[in-house]
């Protein structure tokens, strides 16, 4: 359990960053603790004049609104309604405007999901998790879909069996490891 | 509620990776969770053009374990006196692998590591241990900035010129 008052976790509405909000909840302790739940909606042309036409506000707008439903229903539904969550919505590029949010409101911790909306199969982190490690001064807690730690689980566990099969083979090797790998002690 | 009783802080012994062990000395409300300090000392002479080279290269390992073990000691003994728990750990072989292995044996419920943040460049050229735990580790990593970048402003301006962040 960590000493945390204020909490960010970003959310794109996808199952994985649920995972993080249920685990930013189980973190902390402590009623006084606030945990700000940030939805980004995307705005990638950052341009330069102020172009943006009165429909496009318009839709933007709508997008917000329906964007805050959402929050607010995926709350009560999944995440147990909450006196200690707040809904905030931005408009940008989504990982700046994380990283900018979290820098004003001085949040003590990011609780992150690796991956969102565009799934697990692409990579190992998400683009826009790794942006935020990259960029935040404030503490970033990546935590892993379930489903992508337990198929990490069982590669690594491959891994291991592949690499002491070999050590069969090399008997040398494997007593080489093994002396490396015994070097732990105890302390207090 | 979330028990963390297992956290696994690697450390380089630079001053960056002590910023974690800062954390968790402040940031930690349980103090029986039991902590892992861990080092992993590379093995340079592994692999060609000195893998023929006779270094004897294991006594020189050993020394340095042997070093790096008194130094997890010193930090232990320094920075959390005697109200943790503490395991240090040395082993040998590419840091970030080790530090994935030694979570998973370990069984830690999460990691605290430090890391600069640098782009572009100087990036690909030293790549980031941080960064790769946090794609292979299957459990939670807490990833913590130097501390004059957490009191620094940051160049938004600067990562606007940057259409993709600098990533």
């Amino acid at each position: 359990m960590l000493k945390t008052t204020k909490l960010l976790v970003p959310i794109d509405l996808s199952e994985y960053s649920l995972e993080a909000v249920k685990y930013a909840r189980e973190l902390v302790s402590g009623k006084e603790t606030q945990i700000y739940l940030l939805h980004v909606i995307s705005v990638e042309s950052q341009c330069a004049l102020p172009v943006v036409d009165q429909g496009s506000e318009s839709v933007l707008r709508e997008i917000e609104e329906v964007s805050l439903a959402q929050l607010e229903t995926l709350n009560r539904k999944k995440i147990c309604n909450a006196r200690n969550i707040a809904y905030v919505i931005r408009r940008g590029l989504i990982f700046r405007e994380i990283v900018k949010f979290a820098k004003d409101e001085k949040i003590d911790l990011i609780v992150m999901a690796t991956h969102g909306r565009t799934g697990i199969r692409r990579a190992l982190i998400g683009s826009v998790a790794e942006k935020v490690i990259t960029h935040s001064a404030v503490p970033v807690l990546a935590v892993k879909p379930q489903l992508l730690r337990e198929a990490l689980l069982n590669e690594n566990e491959i891994e291991v069996q592949l690499h002491s099969s070999q050590g069969e083979n090399n008997n040398n090797k494997a007593a080489k490891e093994n002396n490396s790998q015994n070097h732990s002690l105890e302390l207090v | 509620m979330k028990a963390i009783n297992k956290i696994l802080i690697p450390t380089d012994f630079s001053e960056l990776s002590l910023v974690a062990v800062e954390y968790v000395r402040t940031h930690a409300i349980s103090t029986d969770a039991k902590i892992i300090l861990f080092h992993a000392i590379p093995d340079m002479f592994m692999f060609p053009p000195y893998s023929n080279v006779d270094f004897n290269s294991d006594t020189m390992l050993s020394e340095s374990e042997e070093k790096a073990k008194r130094e997890l000691h010193h930090i232990a003994s320094d920075r959390f006196r005697n109200n943790h728990n503490i395991l240090a750990i040395v082993r040998r072989g590419e840091p970030w692998q080790e530090i994935i292995k030694i979570a998973q044996d370990e069984a830690v419920d999460l990691i605290i590591m430090g890391t600069h943040g640098r782009t572009g460049f100087a990036h690909v050229l030293m790549g980031s241990v941080a960064e790769r735990v946090v794609r292979h580790a299957n459990v939670p990593v807490l990833i913590l900035k130097p501390k004059e970048m957490q009191n620094s402003s940051i160049d938004f301006h600067a990562l606007a010129q940057t259409p993709h962040g600098g990533l």
